[in-house]
């Protein structure tokens, strides 16, 4: 008879060597049956609560706690692995300072109120005045909490003043999508890393930042597959480790390197004049700028590229003529297959749709797309940026299923499918993220018509750009009003005026869509602490707070409550929280946004197929045979059920309507601050390996925090030299926009060429977003937190 | 706290010393080996001892990756 701590052991051990026979490339059974032997434990799957990878979890829960989880060994996006923050994803939950019941502000301290109270200051500030109400979301939402947003702010209040965090983080890998494909989200998936034979890293950090990715392509290593690595980055990183290729450019000068590539193509020509012949157009930015340019034919493109000599963008870029060559030989082969893969640096740009869009170009041009290990592939940061955000619509211009406010078709579908009078939906889109905050910073009689904003699932206070300037002003103005909802204490809480405890992640029913194109279900499996409740309780409770106050765009052109949701011809009262589980709403509003997801080929599977599986990805087509069907591929006809027969590729939303996607002209512009000689450095932000984003819930989990317990400033060992600084000395980092105190790591994780700065953004007692530089793409309106000019003195 | 990792392990001689190194450790039970992955299993008292031993593991001569398969945990406290 086996003990328990043998019971115990016996299952782990069977996870592991399940994991591993699959790794090696052994069949093994992709059942969990491991799992279930576990005493009393119950397992469900859960996608994993932090970044935009999609992983699956199994979530053990016992006396209505979560004591275990496992990599899901039948979720093809991590095979049965976790990354480190995936491993302790369910110690989120437990952190001691959990928000347990709403907080209004009373001068200096907070005061306990009810929900019914905290509803009543809501809907009070939206009848103040409608317009000027503000709804802050994020990628982090689940579909159906951005989809009850998204119906509330552009078919209620009507005044699309709704944005998500995701601006900051991806809005420039949409405009590179839709002025190269007329529609958005990658062609290829993660199939694509199982089969490349070489992957360019684009200012991007995997090994850190999407490890389960990284670890796919590594594994294909150990099993002595061939990789190329190319890091194309302005640091050296733990991806550079592996790389085989490591090209360090000067910081903004990735256009240049891109059209260098381009150039080296045409002049040898080794484009793939096949595949440009029957697939592309040409185009370059027009004057005014607009996001869909104007056609230019291809003569007209290869003259401007002229310039992009392999000496002149060598000496704009710094990286060498002969690895330039390399990437222009490897591009040049047919007989391989390359995946480019990009995040942050790309995006976080202001050049980032035009960089974007260059890539894009680059595969075009080349050929290299639509084949399995073939495609330009964006990576989100955020669980849901895909799904909530650019599927669901929650940005300021944008309505669901692709469609936005200022098209009047659009809006005629929208408000058919909503039910609601015609003209509901304003025309005029509301602010992007950057405006919203600082419309609020803004005194009303200075223009500054944003009185309120409620924040969901996100946390500014950290995460905007040069926060002075953002944030913190207008906690200085009366009559502007924060509300906050979160699970725990965050920068942005503390400058609350209104605080909303949330359920989070397996507290509560949810949907994601990751980074593939892949929709994710999970349900809840434990209660949330105190009052916290869903964020999509929350805003469907003011919704009807504002129906019973006779608020008229809480009602539909019948007079109908808009969330009108009903069972067996009777309305479910679903905004009394105690009978908020009683039926699925996440079903009722998944089902219902369902239906708008077929206009841009997006398809979307009935709400039970989720249930059943670790996701799909769109378009999820019926098959005659009444299953549903995913799809790989995008726009490749051997996958692609809406590609027109004998086309091969079909680009079947090309923005010039003839099945073509466009290649860009974009030259290099410069940055709108470089180093000079009273701010000498780059000053780079981003994230590290164990937190995520800004530390919410990695800064809770105790092996978490004691691994990277807070934020430093990475300095070339050479530059400390000649400053006369040591490894682990305070110094003071500065740019126009502020300072802030830091300690110096010298030779650490990362290790930034001379000249440069890197400071990561999780750690709330040192806020590095106090100093970054708020300049933005003027397409995507995506702000560049990755380089802006600073100095470094003693403190 | 249990745990189960799967070991990358250097196809070397340093692969097989990294293993003759766990096999002494009475906190790591070990695996059939992979190819050169090898499953293994992890106990320890507490959640802090069970990060302190992944990392004491990833630093290994001859442990080229260590991934993260499953945790179970009795108590949440450090």
């Amino acid at each position: 008879m086996l003990d328990r701590r043998a019971f115990l052991r016996n299952s782990a051990m069977a996870a592991a060597t399940l994991a591993a026979s699959r790794l090696a490339g052994e069949s093994a059974r992709s059942t969990s049956p491991h799992l279930r032997v576990i005493d009393g434990v119950k397992w469900d799957k859960a996608p994993c609560r932090f970044c935009g990878t999609g992983c699956h979890v199994q979530v053990g829960v016992k006396d209505g706690k979560v004591v275990a989880v496992a990599g899901d060994q039948q979720a093809e996006v991590n095979k049965g692995l976790l990354c480190v923050k995936g491993y302790h994803v369910a110690l989120a939950l437990y952190g001691k300072d959990r928000l347990t019941t709403p907080l209004l502000k009373d001068g200096d301290q907070y005061k306990k109120i009810s929900w019914e109270r905290a509803i009543e200051i809501i809907t009070a500030r939206v009848l103040k005045a409608p317009k000027g109400f503000a709804i802050y979301g994020s990628g982090q939402w689940t579909i159906p909490e951005g989809y009850a947003a998204q119906k509330l702010s552009k078919g209620g209040i009507a005044n699309n003043q709704i944005d998500p965090n995701a601006r900051l983080c991806m809005a420039s890998a949409v405009t590179g999508f839709l002025c190269t494909y007329g529609v958005d989200e990658p062609a290829g998936c993660y199939d694509d890393l199982d089969t490349c034979d070489v992957c360019v890293l684009w200012g991007n950090n995997p090994a850190e930042m999407h490890p389960v990715l990284f670890s796919r392509m590594m594994d294909r290593r150990s099993r002595g597959e061939r990789v190329t690595l190319i890091d194309i980055g302005t640091r050296r990183t733990r991806t550079t480790q592996f790389a085989d290729h490591y090209l360090e450019m000067t910081p903004h000068t990735d256009l240049a390197i891109a059209n260098g590539v381009m150039h080296l193509l045409l002049k040898r020509g080794t484009y793939d004049k096949d595949f440009v012949e029957r697939h592309c157009n040409f185009r370059a930015d027009s004057e005014p700028q607009e996001l869909l340019g104007k056609a230019i034919d291809f003569e007209a493109f290869r003259r401007g590229l002229d310039k992009y000599t392999p000496e002149y963008v060598s000496k704009v870029s710094g990286i060498s003529t002969t690895n330039l060559e390399l990437l222009a030989d490897l591009f040049g082969r047919r007989d391989l297959k390359i995946t480019s893969l990009w995040c942050m640096g790309m995006n976080q740009h202001t050049q980032g749709t035009a960089i974007n869009s260059l890539v894009h170009g680059l595969h075009l041009l080349s050929g290299h797309f639509g084949t399995p290990g073939n495609a330009p592939t964006s990576l989100t940061g955020q669980p849901s940026a895909c799904g909530t955000v650019r599927e669901v619509g929650t940005l300021a211009h944008a309505l669901p299923g692709g469609r936005v406010v200022t098209n009047p078709e659009h809006r005629q579908q929208v408000e058919e499918l909503w039910n609601l009078p015609t003209g509901r939906i304003n025309s005029t889109p509301g602010y992007h993220a950057v405006k919203m905050w600082e419309s609020f910073s803004t005194p009303s009689e200075q223009g500054g018509d944003i009185h309120t904003i409620w924040v969901q699932a996100t946390n500014p206070g950290q995460t905007l750009p040069n926060t002075h300037k953002l944030f913190y002003p207008s906690r200085k103005l009366q009559d502007k009003f924060l509300i906050v909802s979160d699970v725990y204490p965050t920068e942005t809480t503390r400058h609350a005026d209104l605080i909303l405890p949330s359920a989070m992640w397996v507290e509560k029913n949810g949907m994601f869509g990751n980074s593939e194109r892949r929709t994710q279900q999970w349900f809840k499996m434990v209660e949330p602490p105190g009052e916290a409740r869903d964020d999509a309780w929350q805003l469907l409770a003011v919704a009807r707070k504002l129906y019973d106050l006779g608020f008229e765009g809480a009602r539909d052109k019948d007079g109908r409550f808009i969330f009108h949701m009903e069972v067996a011809g009777k309305e479910i009262q679903y905004w009394d929280f105690k009978r908020y589980y009683d039926h699925n709403v996440d079903e009722y509003l998944f089902e219902e946004y369902r239906k708008f997801t077929r206009l841009k080929h997006k398809d979307l599977a009935p709400y039970a197929e989720y249930v059943k599986t670790r996701g799909l990805r769109w378009p999820v087509v019926q098959q005659k045979d009444g299953s549903w069907r995913e799809t790989r591929f995008r726009f490749s006809e051997f996958d692609d059920n809406y590609v027109r027969k004998g086309q091969g590729v079909d680009f079947y939303h090309s923005t010039t309507k003839d099945g073509r996607a466009q290649v860009w002209l974009r030259h290099d512009q410069p940055p709108p601050e470089a180093p000079d000689e009273q701010y000498p450095f780059w000053l780079c932000t981003g994230r590290v390996l164990e937190h995520w984003h800004s530390g919410t819930m990695t800064m809770r989990i105790p092996q978490l925090r004691s691994a990277m317990p807070q934020a430093y400033v990475e300095m070339n060992r050479v530059d400390a030299r000649r400053l006369g600084l040591v490894n682990g000395q305070k110094v003071r980092v500065e740019t126009r926009r502020g300072a802030l105190d830091l300690p110096l790591w010298l030779n650490g994780r990362g290790d930034p060429p001379q000249g440069s700065l890197f400071v990561p953004f999780f750690d709330e007692t040192l806020l590095i977003n106090k100093l970054t530089l708020d300049a933005h793409d003027p397409f995507s309106k995506q702000p560049d937190y990755k380089k802006c000019s600073a100095r470094v003195v003693v403190v | 706290m249990v745990s189960s990792l799967v070991l990358r392990l250097a196809q070397d001689e340093s692969g097989d010393r990294a293993c003759e190194a766990l096999s002494r450790d009475p906190r790591i039970l070990l695996g059939g080996r992979k190819g050169t992955f090898l499953p293994v299993v992890t106990e320890v008292g507490s959640l802090r001892e069970g990060q302190t031993l992944a990392e004491e593991i990833s630093a290994l001569h001859g442990v080229l990756g260590v991934d993260l398969v499953q945790a179970y945990w009795e108590s949440t406290d450090a």
